[in-house]
């Protein structure tokens, strides 16, 4: 098998580390039983998808400020981009500098 | 009219569509419930009126169907999209002749029923029209009904999203209703295309988006797919066993959202920038009216899977994204405090 260049193997790197924090993050809020690896990367949040609702988002919030250390500016999610999965893993990048 | 003014009528108003290629069902009996659980995915156990966004699976785990079931007068509606409805109603025979549910009864509802879809940001003031005004505060994925008329909140064009469904003798009258309800709402007749290019602008999940493809050696699942949050692995479902031995060893590829500014067929390989072979193929891609360029899925490599990732396609690039790329004008409006008619007092930005 081919291996990476470089380049993309630091920021695979960094997406996974998020991406794996983000998972745990949403499988508490949604008590997710089932192995956190299953949450899809662009499985919506809201509505469709993962399901969460107003009240949800404002956990998300919390659970990025408490465990990952990350303060967004703004409450709406919708507004920062927290659409799906991968936009929080997005957000979280982009606040650690590594998007 | 342009496949782009259809398109923009779901993005700003509302778009009225024929629903031939959506499916219902009925399966009716003591042990439907039963019966259904083995079926789907996701389990249809829920409150009258409820509706469950599920997946049908054939043995393989590739999908059969993409698919609602609603709870209804003790029965259910299966309501999919896929086969057709014949196809549908003989795998579930099948599937009820192997389970040994005797009692269970199963049949198509097209000569009896008419389905319209109406989809976008004021789709809400459409059905409402027509259905009566509880369907202004009618919950996602639910069924209303009035008198011998139903109601499905669902939508996959990322804007409010309502299916009606009416008597076949009614249908013509139901549908002049419908659009002189719809005329001082600018409401146009769209076709499944135009309902396409808006689930893929929005990265809903599309039936018609699957194509063959041998960049992996084995089906798509919904693993492969991202479609996992429709999946309860602890369950006993048709083509469970197929799927569990695939996330067992392990996904090999997973489609993920691209642009490009210029047409990519779907079928063209992908290659990234410094490695050998190629990396992926484009499974679905439409020119979007709403974002100025194309966009599509394509089906890559694991390890490379992810957003924000440039790759060769011929002799274009295309660029891996996070889905949704479109800022739905539906986030920004509310049944009870917005209209058609004060369109220009929402912030769309």
């Amino acid at each position: 098998m081919n291996a990476l260049p470089n380049d993309i193997t630091v920021y695979l790197e960094h997406r996974e580390r998020a991406l794996a924090e983000v998972r745990k993050l949403l499988a508490s809020i949604i008590n997710f039983d089932g192995d956190p690896n299953d949450i899809d990367p662009d499985a919506g949040l809201f509505g469709t998808g993962l399901g969460l609702d107003s009240l949800d988002a404002v956990e998300v919030l919390i659970g990025l400020e408490i465990d990952l250390g990350i303060k967004l500016e703004g409450d709406d999610p919708m507004k920062l981009g927290l659409r799906s999965v991968n936009g929080v893993v997005d957000a979280v990048m982009r606040a650690r500098g590594e998007l | 009219m342009s496949l782009a003014s259809e398109v923009s009528a779901i993005r700003s108003s509302a778009g009225l569509s024929r629903s031939a290629h959506i499916v219902i069902v009925r399966v009716d009996g003591a042990g439907a419930l039963d019966f259904l659980q083995t079926a789907s995915t996701q389990s249809p156990y829920m409150r009258e009126g409820r509706v469950r966004h599920t997946l049908l699976l054939k043995d393989d785990a590739s999908l059969l169907a993409d698919a609602f079931i609603v709870n209804i007068d003790d029965g259910f509606l299966v309501i999919a999209e896929g086969p057709s409805e014949a196809a549908l109603v003989q795998w579930l025979e099948q599937l009820r002749d192997r389970a040994g549910a005797k009692n269970v009864t199963v049949r198509g509802t097209s000569e009896e029923w008419t389905t319209f879809g109406v989809d976008g940001p004021y789709a809400w003031e459409v059905a409402a029209a027509f259905m009566g005004p509880t369907t202004l505060g009618q919950p996602y994925l639910t069924l209303s009904r009035r008198e011998d008329m139903m109601c499905l909140r669902a939508g996959k064009t990322g804007e409010y999203g309502y299916l009606l469904m009416v008597p076949r003798p009614n249908e013509k009258d139901a549908e002049a209703k419908l659009h002189e309800i719809g005329k001082p709402l600018d409401l146009v007749t769209v076709t499944r295309e135009a309902l396409d290019v808006c689930a893929l602008e929005n990265w809903h999940f599309s039936m018609r988006q699957l194509r063959k493809t041998d960049f992996v050696k084995t089906v798509l699942t919904p693993i492969e797919l991202q479609l996992q949050w429709r999946v309860v692995y602890t369950r006993e479902f048709a083509g469970v066993e197929a799927l569990r031995a695939r996330r067992a060893e392990g996904p090999k590829a997973r489609v993920t959202c691209f642009t490009c500014s210029a047409p990519i067929a779907p079928g063209q390989r992908v290659r990234l920038a410094g490695m050998d072979g190629d990396i992926g193929e484009v499974l679905a891609s439409c020119d979007s009216p709403t974002l100025g360029q194309t966009v599509g899925s394509v089906l890559l490599d694991i390890r490379v899977a992810h957003p924000h990732i440039t790759f060769t396609a011929g002799e274009h690039e295309i660029r891996t994204c996070t889905a949704s790329l479109v800022d739905n004008k539906s986030l920004r409006i509310q049944p009870h405090k917005h209209s058609y008619a004060t369109r220009n007092e929402v912030v769309t930005a």
